[in-house]
């Protein structure tokens, strides 16, 4: 028998983590859990955004994992489904992320919108229509 | 109702792809949809493993990369399951590479790293009981 229920927990590799925590504290709302600093400044920190868990970590190119910065492009784009995509896509976008394109109704049965965060990192913001 | 808040990753692949086969061999995924070329290839394969939802995306004109292109990934997935290494052990018979073998980490959780056909990373995982840090554990 199943005892945990599936779920993901990403890792957003970046540069200057600790800025990046801050901005995903203002653009999402996220909650920090915790935030571990190395001596150099490095960064892993455990993020909730409405108790969806997310990593945040300065890179790591040794063990694979790289910022987008570093790469010129992501791999992996974050989709957040949310209740209200368009205030969610708004605050980030007040707190530093670029529209890609806006927020609309899309014909594969979404409300979505894509921003690209100072990171790198592209999220598509939505809800199921 | 209100729309629980959820991720659902979209994972970059390559164009020409028809096989995703892996996902549901590696971790037992559900394809719900799949939005095809006319060649047969994936544009958007949509899945879901118990629940968790996640898409596969083939390259596009404003989002160029892939792990196999950059020699490297921007995001790893960390999947938590029941059993890291029946899941590990699936993963690899289905084609995936063992990045890092699993483990009992100190802080708490069991996991081992896998690097999927495409080049995505996944870190499988469950928590288990903390422990002291030893060298073993780190």
């Amino acid at each position: 028998m199943k005892t945990i229920k599936t779920a993901f927990l990403p890792t957003l590799s970046v540069r200057r983590g600790a800025a990046a925590v801050e901005f995903y504290k203002q653009a999402f709302n996220a909650e920090v859990l915790f935030c571990m600093a190395d001596p150099e400044g490095a960064v892993v920190a455990q993020l909730s955004i409405e108790g969806v868990d997310f990593l945040v970590a300065d890179e790591s190119p040794e063990h694979g994992n790289y910022s987008p910065e570093t790469l010129g492009g992501g791999t992996i784009r974050m989709g957040l489904v949310v209740a209200d995509p368009d205030a969610v896509a708004a605050q980030a976008i007040a707190a530093g992320a670029n529209e890609i394109y806006p927020v609309a109704d899309q014909d594969y049965g979404y409300r979505l919108g894509r921003i690209k965060d100072p990171f790198g990192h592209h999220w598509e913001i939505c809800r199921p229509l | 109702m209100k729309q629980k808040t959820a991720f659902a990753p979209i994972l970059t692949i390559e164009n020409g792809i028809t096989d995703v086969d892996f996902y549901q061999k590696a971790f037992g995924a559900i394809e719900l949809r799949r939005f095809g070329n006319d060649d047969g290839s994936i544009h958007v394969s949509e899945m879901e493993i118990d629940g968790a939802l996640f898409h596969l995306h083939e390259v596009t004109k404003i989002y160029t990369s892939t792990p196999l292109r950059l020699a490297g990934t921007t995001v790893t997935i960390g999947l938590f399951v029941d059993d890291v290494d029946g899941v590990i052990a699936a993963a690899v018979a289905a084609g995936a590479t063992l990045s890092s073998p699993a483990k009992d980490y100190f802080y708490g959780y069991r996991q081992g790293e896998i690097v999927d056909p495409h080049g995505h990373r996944w870190q499988i995982q469950k928590k288990i009981p903390q422990t002291q840090r030893t060298d073993e554990n780190d």
